[in-house]
């Protein structure tokens, strides 16, 4: 699958995140097609992406973790209610 | 229904125990947002090499103030882990504009990458449980 390709449909994903970095690998390709950035900046560029990526996994564990704790927050004042 | 209050407070105890994320804070956030908010602001000064210079290493200097503020907050490894990656890619970017001459794409593609890390932190940050 081309690149052009690949961009596309995580553009389309319907995933916030992965359209974002999708826009800014595309960035980066029109940059270095253009000329605008060395073949270097690129990769450094590119490897800001896997910090990204590995940043959204994290945050969504956390966001578990905030909705697992207002769970139990809930259900522990409905049981001090109870009782 | 004695039974029914015992298991209660029994759950209740364990409930105590269990420790989930730290609660939000307002400066631990207002850092994060510090950092998003200018890595924004500061695209516009990238034509200008020094500025430029002197934007990154101001960014490094939230970004590290950031990662000493949230170690310290208690049960906050979540969160820790989520701005030191962070402050290495700008602790990083400074290190590189300080000894290196990019063009202006290159820094403002940089920053642009900056903001969207600091923005996917930002966002689960702003989540957690106010009290």
């Amino acid at each position: 699958m081309s690149l052009e390709n690949t961009i596309g449909k995580l553009l389309n994903s319907g995933n916030p995140t992965a359209e974002k970095i999708a826009q800014k690998i595309k960035n980066i390709n029109d940059a270095l097609a253009a000329k605008d950035i060395t073949a270097d900046e690129a990769k450094d560029l590119l490897n800001d992406m896997d910090v990204a990526t590995h940043l959204a996994e994290l945050a969504d564990e956390l966001e578990v973790k905030i909705l697992v704790q207002q769970a139990v927050d809930a259900l522990t004042s409905i049981i001090g209610l109870l009782i | 229904m004695k039974k029914l209050i015992l298991i209660a407070v029994l759950f209740l105890c364990s409930c105590a125990l269990l420790k989930g994320p730290a609660p939000f804070d307002n400066n631990e956030y207002a850092l994060i947002n510090k950092v998003y908010t200018l890595s924004e602001v500061y695209k516009i000064d990238c034509g200008d090499l020094e500025k430029t210079k002197a934007n990154f290493s101001n960014l490094a200097e939230i970004s590290m103030e950031l990662v000493n503020y949230s170690s310290d907050v208690p049960d906050n490894l979540d969160t820790v882990n989520l701005v030191i990656p962070l402050h290495k890619m700008i602790s990083n970017a400074n290190i590189k504009f300080k000894t290196e001459t990019h063009g202006i794409t290159y820094c403002k593609l940089k920053l642009d990458n900056i903001e969207t890390s600091a923005g996917i932190v930002k966002a689960v940050v702003a989540k957690r449980k106010r009290i």
